[in-house]
């Protein structure tokens, strides 16, 4: 055998060999979705698996050019359902699937009473607002167990990142995108004020005995009014979406001209949203019922979800803002946790979810220090 | 206090073979509930194989005469849809099947619970309902004393209802051979005319039409790979097994109990 045949099996061994192998992961397609979906098990997105497209594809799918019988821009639900009914499991599993097919920069709307995303903890980015002295304890879900408290450095070893901020424009500057981030409202209302006024067509009664719309006496929550405007009139507007776990304690269907404006709040909201779906803003909303959340919103929310456990609508007339109803039988009093039926006013179709076991026995709870 | 689950001693479920033997004033109510007691001992001991859990399930529809509630078979159906992009089968799949089956970790007691929860909160309730709908047709014998001759453990058929039998028979044949595979497109019709039969004509009509037409179809029913094989267990529980146990319900006279029809249809895409 000559040197030169010998040079060509080596090469063809060499070659058999390595293909054995499988290609290395390439650190620039290795994304959180892509990681989320491992650790979850989920497959690749596949709108086929659906039969209806407008109904969840064109929920879920952002474009600026979507097929036909699909919208364009910013989309929006309203899930439903009783406590215990899964709904915190959906958002999550909503999350992983808007990160992979959108790459677009998810921000959900942190509450002091509840921590629903931990299971995404790991790759989650926490916003904090920047001055302000936190309470962070990690309470048992077992009452009889000692509470946790815990110092804002040692957030990192549960969330990827702390990050603090002091003005909702500057927060979304620094957003990422394909990247969960769990936003924290600034009790001290900085910057809020000042999206609203730079928005002269937006034009509100100010509440009695004040100067301001905003102000730091309001209630905490508030502060995603600006933060919605201040997404929308200031950008960056790359997609986006908020998680609005407990819409309903936002933007109550008894909200009134009281000495906060929540009412005109309301108003600001809703007048935002037609705005939001253009400039690439979604909003995916969590309530109990139905009537937890003021009209004025839901007539803007197009797709619904109904939740196990409850009776789905039948009749146009049990969701406000929508003029048919496809479905003319109870569906969703029967179904077991896990499954949901989506819809909007021309199509339904039923989806279903796997479980997602939280990581922990306590749920972390962050709150402004009470003085 | 009531004991909801059942006790993990197998033998306790054990058709004991002397009770079977003496004679019964309403033996076809007898033999029902060693019936079920029968299908019960099979859950509880765990199965074998993905086969073995779908001829099971079709023989506990015939045993509780199609009161299983229809949704169940649904569940069942979702459950071999297997965990997407892997291997593994889904968490209630592996709880029925016996550790050395399983393709997933599973802690066996908590599998075992589940098993019980099955029997005890889904089976045991539709087993009553048949017992109930049975007891008011079934037949008192009070004949010579030779007693044996409607001894219930000599009885071959459901419920000594020779026609459920017969059904239970042609489900049981229909599915074991759509298991196996067809030979070729041909074998396909043929099997059709038989799935007529084993679903008491409740299959929907262009059923059989697109099993022969389409390619897709066809190539998981005729062929011979790993993937095709578990593709026709998954075929089975979502296309037949639950319109099986509409045939039962409609040959044991319960068709127009059928208020859940309109989830018959439902099928769940996974998000």
């Amino acid at each position: 055998m000559s040197t030169k045949q010998r040079q060509t099996t080596r090469d063809e061994t060499k070659r058999q060999v390595l293909e054995e192998f499988r290609d290395p992961i390439s650190l620039t397609r290795w994304t959180d979705a892509r990681s989320m979906r491992e650790e979850f098990g989920m497959g690749a997105w596949d709108r086929e698996v659906f039969n209806w497209p407008s109904v969840i594809p064109n929920c879920l799918e952002h474009s600026w050019d979507s097929p036909s019988n699909e919208v364009d821009g910013g989309t929006d639900w309203l899930a439903r359902g009783k406590p215990g009914t899964g709904k915190s499991t959906l958002a999550n599993y909503l999350v992983v699937r808007l990160l992979e097919i959108n790459d677009e920069k998810v921000v959900w709307r942190g509450s002091s009473s509840r921590s629903e995303w931990i299971p995404l903890a790991p790759w989650t980015t926490l916003y904090l607002p920047a001055g302000v002295d936190m309470s962070i304890r990690l309470e048992p879900k077992d009452p009889t167990n000692e509470p946790v408290d815990l110092e804002v450095d040692e957030l990192t070893e549960i969330v990827r990142e702390v990050r603090t901020y002091s003005d909702p424009r500057e927060l979304n500057q620094t957003l990422d995108e394909g990247s969960l981030h769990v936003v924290y409202p600034d009790p001290r209302m900085r910057g809020c004020q000042e999206v609203y006024e730079r928005s002269p067509e937006k034009q509100y009664d100010t509440p009695p005995k004040r100067e301001t719309l905003f102000s730091e006496e309001d209630p905490a929550n508030h502060w995603w009014f600006a933060w919605f405007l201040a997404r929308v009139e200031h950008g960056p507007h790359h997609w986006t979406s908020l998680i609005f776990d407990e819409i309903g304690d936002v933007c109550p269907q008894s909200a009134s001209k009281d000495t906060f404006g929540t009412y005109q709040k309301v108003e600001l909201l809703k007048d935002t949203w037609v705005d939001a779906r253009k400039f690439g803003l979604s909003t995916y909303a969590f309530a109990h019922s139905e009537t937890d959340v003021h009209q004025m919103i839901r007539r803007k929310l197009r797709w619904r979800v109904q939740m196990p456990e409850t009776a789905n609508p039948t009749k146009a007339s049990d969701v406000v803002g929508f003029e048919s109803i496809r479905m003319k039988h109870d569906m969703t009093s029967r179904y077991d946790v896990g499954e949901a039926l989506m819809y909007t006013e021309s199509s339904f179709e039923s989806f279903g979810w796997d479980d997602m076991p939280s990581p922990s026995s306590y749920k972390l709870k962050i709150a402004p220090e009470v003085r | 206090m009531l004991r909801v689950a059942t006790t993990d001693v197998s033998s306790d479920f054990a058709p004991a073979d002397g009770d079977l033997e003496e004679g019964s004033y309403r033996p076809a109510l007898v033999k029902l509930v060693d019936d079920v007691r029968d299908s019960e001992h099979q859950l509880l001991r765990g199965f074998g194989s993905r086969r073995e859990v779908l001829l099971w399930t079709q023989e506990l529809a015939v045993r509780t005469l199609g009161e299983m509630p229809q949704e169940w078979f649904h569940q069942m159906a979702r459950q071999f849809r297997g965990v997407p992009a892997s291997e593994h089968e889904r968490t209630l799949v592996s709880a029925l099947l016996r550790p050395q089956y399983r393709t997933r970790d599973l802690a066996e007691a908590k599998a075992r619970e589940f098993r019980r929860q099955l029997s005890a909160r889904t089976i045991r309730p539709a087993a009553h309902r048949a017992f109930r709908e049975l007891r008011a047709d079934a037949g008192e014998y009070v004949d010579d004393g030779s007693a044996d001759q409607h001894a219930p453990g000599k009885q071959q058929y459901v419920a000594m209802r020779p026609a459920i039998h017969e059904l239970h028979e042609n489900q049981r044949r229909t599915l074991k051979r759509v298991l196996d595979g067809f030979e070729d497109r041909e074998a396909i019709l043929d099997w059709g005319h038989d799935l007529e039969l084993a679903t008491h004509g409740e299959i929907d009509e262009a059923f059989v039409t697109r099993c022969y037409g389409e390619q897709s179809t066809r190539r998981l029913l005729t062929g011979t790979d790993q993937s095709e094989r578990r593709g026709r267990e998954l075929f089975a529980a979502h296309y037949l097994i639950p319109v099986y146990n509409r045939g039962v319900r409609d040959l044991a006279g319960r068709a127009k109990e059928q208020a859940d029809e309109q989830r018959e249809e439902r099928q769940t895409a996974t998000l």
